[in-house]
């Protein structure tokens, strides 16, 4: 075998095991320990300790308690009395003294090995409680963080899908009762109107479901993710190329920089959110949105009686019926400079009273309560910076 | 149909985020870390590191400033598992961009069982989060090793998105270092001496290794010096003084040096002076030492643990034996010229292979593929 080859590792590992068996085999079982365990090596640590007049030992460990250090570490360090140094200041009885201490230590010995190894026992015991403490801690904040994640979804924009109400699956829900992609696009569309260009961009989608209005964006070459919170749904968006973030849609918004945000849209999720947290919302929206930034809350007109008595009143996970007024009011207060209020979803025509060709009062009358029962069914919040 | 005159696009590098919990120079994730970036740099990256702390001197994005980054679409995401890290897993799963997941591995918390529970409940934490991102969809995982993609598999992993790539390592700049002058002096003197590198943690096999040194002394009749290099936390106390016990106990008092986390140049020195390397880890993802004592020219004997034996290779030292069989491969591996040329020379060629600079970037990228290559926006 030359120097250039690598070893046969298998054969020499095979001739080393043999001359390790033929060695042990002459020298007998020897003088070095079996192997020792992790358990073992714990239980025979053995810190000196105990004050320093009478058993030597931990002065650190003594102060420590002392001062109210009282850590199972230096209970640990304080288990053992462990050996001793014996001396003495007295120059004529020292001698004597320093004999005195070692008869005295060899009878009191059996009495503190003992007492050693109760403390031993009892600092273990300590640790394991300890220890089983911290797991349960360790349980508990899991627990409240999962709890304080349940009720941020709660609260939350998106917080209206499936999985944050048992039973009730929204999303199913949707795809019956919102109408198809293809519809919800085309009516979509009419905001595009408000992000021309690239340069518009970035736009942040709050609750963005199917993500009909991310691939209008998309399509018109303006840089724009959605936030929502149904997780299969996001996978789903994130097949098809669009890009998404999972979570609470007010949580995420925080996490943007402010005045980083070409637009911020969120349609037909506002309904959805408890009172305190719209007012949030519209305030975020204002910080996030950079000079020329436009918000739109897309929601359903609660002023018309047919939506009212059909979207508003199917949805289950709606909470506040939203006026436009109210609306209107709140970005204004939020600080928007501009705000209007944007009316969609005409009722067709087969729906709504029939207004005669005259001006008479049978056609004053059918005007008004359409303008009553049939108004347009959505409407837009439109507030720019 | 709308229209608008279409502006001049803007174009700017695109980002890449290294989320690590702390980044330390010298620590074996910090290493990782930085070397990334700075490969990503190269390709074109602008590149962040993002960390809760971090070390002087370290450019860094705080991770609570981190959320604009990672909620541009382009950035691509690089977030270093090892620990448990609740905003670092927050921050991971909001990222818009694409993202890969760096797996370390986590050393089991039984380890730690009775020593602290601060590192009990840490690695509790840390394996529970592993569990969670290896079930997270759509990530690329870059695993340390054979083993623990394996890991990573077997706890739900899509294994089409799993890729090897050994951890960036610190061997080149080791090997350019100059030695410490006074370790050299004060370690060139002392006979036969095997060398460890590791933290003085409950999983790194000390205690094997003391009982092989005992019985190197017992079997060879020629005392064996045992050089153990490594960090140590305060909160180890319990077991750094388990190991003073058991040093007493194979009457090593006089043979056994733990001599701390050293500087480079005294890190040089340290595998400079030593005669061999020998690690009995118990649990490893990865074993960075190991490749730095390839690059230097120690030898290794080492007992058989899954990723060991992996960073070693099939022609590496890795025995599954006893102690006296490992003692044996220690006094053959130093007495022995002609074995210690060739598995140094097969030590030497694996790194060239696989670990050197430019076969570890070239992994990593590969591993990345079209993630690795940045998009002009």
């Amino acid at each position: 075998m030359t120097t250039d080859e690598p070893p046969d590792v298998e054969v020499l590992v095979a001739e080393l095991r043999a001359e390790a068996q033929r060695l042990r085999e002459s020298i007998g079982p020897g003088r070095v320990p079996g192997p020792m365990s992790r358990e073992e090596a714990l239980a025979g640590v053995a810190t000196v300790a105990m004050a320093p007049d009478g058993f030597g030992g931990n002065e650190e460990a003594a102060n420590s308690l002392a001062a109210g250090g009282l850590g199972l570490d230096n209970l640990g360090a304080l288990a053992d009395p462990g050996d001793v140094a014996f001396h003495s200041h007295r120059a004529r009885t020292g001698r004597f003294v320093v004999e005195s201490k070692k008869v005295l230590r060899r009878l009191l010995t059996p009495i503190l090995d003992r007492q050693a190894a109760f403390n031993r026992a009892a600092v273990d015991a300590l640790a394991s409680l300890d220890l089983k403490a911290g797991k349960r801690d360790t349980l508990l904040l899991r627990r409240i963080e999962d709890l304080e994640h349940r009720l941020a979804e709660a609260v939350g924009i998106t917080a209206a899908t499936a999985h944050t109400s048992a039973g009730f699956d929204a999303r199913a829900f949707g795809e019956r009762f919102r109408g198809s992609r293809e519809q919800v696009k085309l009516a979509q569309t009419a905001y595009m109107e408000h992000f021309v260009g690239p340069s518009s961009g970035p736009i942040a989608d709050l609750g963005c479901g199917r993500g009909e209005f991310l691939e209008l964006l998309r399509e018109a070459g303006i840089e724009a993710w959605g936030i929502e919170s149904d997780s299969a749904m996001v996978e789903e968006l994130r097949s098809r190329g669009l890009v998404v973030r999972e979570g609470d849609a007010v949580a995420l918004l925080h996490d943007c920089a402010d005045e980083s945000l070409g637009g911020i849209v969120a349609f037909q999720v506002v309904e959805h959110l408890p009172f305190p947290r719209l007012v949030e919302l519209l305030r975020l929206a204002r910080r996030k949105l950079r000079v020329g930034g436009v918000l739109v809350l897309e929601t359903v007109n609660v002023q018309s009686v047919y939506p009212w008595t059909r979207a508003w009143s199917m949805d289950p996970s709606h909470r506040h019926p939203l006026h436009p007024q109210t609306l209107h009011f709140l970005a204004e207060q939020a600080g928007f400079p501009s705000v209007d209020i944007v009316f969609s979803g005409p009722v067709d025509d087969a729906t709504r009273l029939e207004e005669g060709p005259d001006e008479d009062r049978a056609t004053r009358n059918a005007r008004r309560l359409n303008e009553l029962l049939f108004a347009p069914q959505d409407y837009a919040l439109v507030a720019r910076t | 149909m709308l229209w608008w005159r279409a502006p001049r696009p803007r174009v700017r590098r695109a980002a890449a985020a290294i989320l690590v919990p702390s980044l330390f120079e010298g620590d074996a994730t910090g290493n990782d870390a930085i070397a990334m970036a700075r490969i990503l740099r190269e390709r074109g990256f602008d590149a962040r590191l993002v960390a809760e702390n971090a070390g002087p001197g370290l450019d860094v994005v705080p991770a609570g400033e981190a959320g604009p980054l990672l909620a541009e679409p382009s950035t691509l995401v690089v977030y270093h598992q090892s620990t448990w890290w609740d905003r670092g897993l927050h921050l991971l799963r909001a990222a818009a961009g694409p993202r890969v997941v760096r797996d370390h591995n986590v050393t089991p918390a039984r380890f730690f069982a009775g020593i602290h529970p601060d590192f009990v409940r840490a690695a509790e934490g840390g394996a529970e989060q592993r569990a969670l991102l290896a079930r997270e969809p759509g990530v690329l995982f870059l695993a340390a090793s054979a083993a623990n993609a394996g890991e990573l598999a077997g706890m739900g992993a899509d294994r089409a998105r799993l890729r090897v790539v050994p951890p960036f390592h610190r061997a080149e700049e080791l090997a350019a270092a100059a030695p410490d002058e006074a370790a050299l002096r004060r370690w060139s003197h002392g006979g036969p001496t095997a060398l460890f590198v590791g933290r003085i943690a409950p999983h790194k096999g000390h205690l094997r290794l003391l009982r092989i040194a005992a019985l190197h002394a017992e079997m060879f009749g020629e005392p064996l010096r045992l050089r153990l290099v490594g960090s140590f936390d305060p909160r180890w106390s319990r077991w750094r003084a388990a190991i003073d016990r058991a040093i007493d106990r194979f009457g090593l008092r006089d043979r056994v040096e733990i001599v701390g986390p050293l500087s480079e140049a005294e890190l040089k020195a340290a595998y400079l002076t030593a005669h061999v390397m020998l690690c009995c880890s118990e649990h490893e993802g990865f074993c960075v030492p190991l490749v730095e004592a390839a690059r230097l020219g120690l030898p290794v004997v080492a007992s058989r643990q899954q990723a060991v034996a992996e960073t070693l290779g099939a022609q590496g030292l890795a025995i599954e034996g006893d102690d006296d069989t490992l003692a044996t491969a220690v006094h053959r591996v130093i007495a022995d010229a002609d074995l210690r040329e060739r598995l140094v020379g097969t030590q030497r060629e694996r790194y060239a292979r696989l670990f050197a600079p430019a076969a570890m970037e070239r992994g990593f990228l590969e591993a990345l593929g079209p993630l690795g290559r940045p998009a002009l926006s």
